[in-house]
């Protein structure tokens, strides 16, 4: 039991630290460029600890998110546990990929991340730029082997 | 299916104002949180200085200390005569509103989304829908209230729209934001109107929440398309939207402002000028 509360605590600093870095004063020419640490976040915990991390978290996460960016609520909740739903489905599959082939698909999933936050975007009115999907989405992809270098040794710490 | 109907309230009614206000109070450490090495390194640009450079410093400003108060000779008469001209034509006499001093906490991360974050809440007497400025023109609207911090649209916000006329002859436009802190869109300026690059926009005063008077933006480019029913008019903001760490909120004098009947119970802490109790109230939506 200690084990899986460890566990959870782990995620919660995990995520407060991600929320710090969204939030983190960036000048307006670079804010195209700042990474999705979440969507990430919520990638790793699906892959590595499938029977701990799901959906229902991730959804949570996804609400703290948007309450602390300000944007629409729902709209990263229903991306990441959309995404973390996909990861859960095939996290045997992706594991066993090379660094490079785990890049793409984090790509891949960030960019649906991207997508259903911008549709719900649209709803209230903010029209989203294509550099505003593709660029952070490609740098969030690029973030992926620092997660991972990271975080897997917390894995031992906590035995999952 | 949750996230739909959260996503439906937020968007399509206003059920979640009280909860979106409570938030701003969750956000808020967030933000100053992060904020934090910045403000270690204001903290050592002003206390770790030279005697020279402080001397320095001394100087300049009392240089343009000598310049502003000429300036403000002047006002002084310019007010007066503008307070009986006023007074001639019966109308309301002030333009000068009680204001309070607020710190930018934090930016909204997203750059569609056009928000920032400030110091002040419901505790110092701010409300929804209050003006806010800064030294040069306007910045934007409270949007959210939660008890020490609040939420502040910009009017470069896609969502926001600013009733403004130009200075010089008094013409009325819409000046919307276009996502982007360099400048504001002017909606449906006919093609024959008389405008021209350079003229300054300011609030009109129509749609009850800024009130009239206040620089919004200066034309910059005026494209006439004759295949197009309206001229395509682009303004630059006056106020410094993207490097202000300081904006004054405005309690503009006008009771169609509040929106519920309860008196301001506790005075505001930080005012610079004492306000009317009868002026300030609070918004009837903060109650859950």
């Amino acid at each position: 039991m200690t084990t899986h509360s460890g566990f959870y605590t782990w995620v919660v600093v995990s995520v407060l630290l991600a929320l710090l870095l969204c939030v983190y004063p960036l000048p307006a020419h670079y804010a195209w460029f700042r990474p999705e640490f979440l969507p990430l976040l919520c990638i790793f915990w699906a892959l590595y600890c499938p029977f701990r991390f799901g959906v229902v978290i991730a959804w949570g996460i996804g609400l703290a998110q948007d309450v602390v960016v300000g944007g629409v609520w729902g709209a990263h909740a229903i991306a990441l546990a959309f995404i973390t739903y996909v990861c859960l489905l095939s996290y045997q599959r992706l594991r066993s990929y090379s660094l490079a082939q785990q890049i793409l698909w984090v790509f891949i999933l960030v960019g649906i991340h991207q997508i259903f936050v911008n549709w719900v975007y649209g709803l209230d009115g903010y029209d989203a730029p294509v550099e505003m999907i593709i660029l952070p989405t490609l740098i969030t992809a690029l973030c992926w082997p620092l997660v991972l270098t990271l975080l897997k040794p917390s894995r031992g710490v906590w035995h999952v | 299916m949750v996230s739909a109907v959260l996503v439906g309230l937020f968007v399509a009614t206003p059920f979640l104002q009280g909860a979106r206000d409570k938030a701003v109070g969750l956000a808020a450490p967030f933000y100053k949180f992060a904020d934090l090495p910045r403000d270690i390194a204001e903290w050592s640009r002003t206390r770790l200085i030279s005697r020279d450079e402080l001397i320095q410093k001394n100087e300049a400003l009392r240089s343009e200390l000598l310049v502003h108060q000429r300036k403000l000779q002047q006002l002084a008469f310019l007010a007066a005569e503008n307070t009986r001209l006023r007074q001639l034509l019966n109308s309301a006499d002030n333009l000068n509103h009680r204001v309070l001093v607020a710190d930018l906490v934090g930016v909204a991360p997203d750059p569609n989304i056009h928000k920032v974050f400030i110091n002040r809440g419901s505790d110092d007497g701010v409300y929804v829908g209050q003006p806010v400025v800064d030294a040069t023109g306007l910045i934007g609207q409270v949007v959210n209230v939660s008890s020490n911090d609040s939420v502040v649209l910009l009017i470069s916000d896609t969502s926001h729209a600013i009733p403004v006329q130009i200075n010089r002859n008094g013409v009325r436009l819409i000046a919307e934001g276009r996502g982007s802190v360099f400048e504001l869109g002017l909606r449906h300026v006919p093609s024959t109107l008389d405008i021209k690059e350079g003229d300054l926009l300011v609030s009109s005063g129509l749609g009850d929440i800024y009130p009239a008077g206040y620089p919004v933006a200066t034309v910059q480019k005026i494209t006439y398309d004759p295949g197009r029913p309206f001229a395509e008019v682009v303004a630059i903001p006056k106020a410094q939207l993207n490097r202000n760490r300081h904006v004054l909120l405005v309690f503009a004098n006008k009771t169609r402002f509040s929106f519920g009947d309860q008196a301001f119970s506790a005075p505001p802490k930080a005012m610079l000028k004492k306000p009317n109790s009868d002026n300030v109230k609070e918004p009837s939506n903060d109650n859950p």
